[in-house]
């Protein structure tokens, strides 16, 4: 389980239209942040869709896992499936042939079980 | 339902395990299973961040089940370089693999690279559909549960094998 860690900051300057910056000015205020607050929550928010979109094609050229996805993104296992699951992105099991999946569990219950299961009607 | 007491072993990854909470079987999979995990994989559970507002429900029963030895946590004595060559290094479903091979017991993973993996070294595996599938067909559960199950998770699944999968209910 995870604790949000507190990273140094750099300064980065950058000009803006007049328009933009009053814009911003603006909108921070009506979001109670100030100007830097707004914009560095803008700029977080597009590395973070830049970063999920990366790891959405990665996962769907099968480059990578769900694990190296969710690494990618700075995200839990279980938060990039439900990003895959929200985008009705499916998982990569296309390829598998269902008739070994169930020949595998057949075999592994008799492997140890009697598999004498009855269903209760 | 009476089931045998002796059960197998099945060896999960992360996926299947949150998809068979997810859709509510965990209790009817115990019932012929008794789970192990490896290391890497309860890591993979049980992490979240500070995004999740609440302990997600697999997570919570996750740590109970382990807490009452019903889930076990093991880890592979060693890994094939075969192995580490076709499935991403340090990830759980590797572990998992690797330990299904030693024990020689079934691994659950919903994910397509190492499962043909399984299937090209004759590692017995399967997914969560398959599982479905196979209740159905000894009639643990009904078709309408099936396909009420599979609407739960079914952004995630291929359409095409899903599509493959209604066929073999037929």
């Amino acid at each position: 389980m995870s604790s949000q860690k507190s990273e140094t900051m750099k300064v980065k300057t950058l000009r803006l239209k007049d328009s933009v910056s009053s814009l911003i000015t603006t909108i921070a205020k009506e979001k109670n942040l100030s100007d830097s607050e707004y914009i560095r929550s803008l700029v977080e928010k597009d590395i973070f869709k830049f970063k999920i979109n990366k790891a959405i094609n990665a996962y769907k050229k099968r480059e990578i896992n769900i694990s190296k996805g969710a690494k990618i993104i700075g995200v839990s296992y279980r938060e990039f499936l439900d990003i895959l699951e929200e985008r009705a992105v499916p998982l990569n099991m296309d390829d598998f042939p269902i008739d070994y999946g169930l020949a595998s569990i057949e075999k592994s219950l008799s492997l140890t079980v009697k598999n004498k299961f009855k269903k209760n009607k | 339902m009476n089931y045998s007491t002796k059960k197998s072993l099945a060896i999960l990854d992360t996926s299947f395990y949150i998809h068979l909470v997810k859709i509510d079987l965990i209790d009817i999979f115990l019932n012929f299973y008794k789970i192990i995990v490896c290391s890497k994989v309860k890591e993979e559970i049980t992490y979240f961040t500070h995004r999740d507002l609440y302990l997600p429900r697999d997570i919570e029963l996750f740590l109970k089940l382990k807490k009452s030895d019903i889930i076990r946590i093991e880890n592979p004595i060693k890994i094939s370089k075969s192995l580490i060559s076709e499935i991403s290094s340090d990830s759980g479903e590797m572990y998992a693999i690797a330990l299904a091979q030693e024990k020689n017991s079934i691994v659950f993973i919903d994910n397509g690279r190492p499962y043909k993996y399984c299937l090209k070294n004759k590692i017995l595996c399967s997914n969560i559909v398959e599982f479905l599938l196979y209740l159905y067909k000894n009639k643990v559960i009904t078709k309408r549960e099936i396909l009420n199950k599979i609407k739960i998770i079914e952004n995630t699944l291929p359409k095409e094998y899903l599509l493959e999968t209604y066929s073999k209910m037929d």
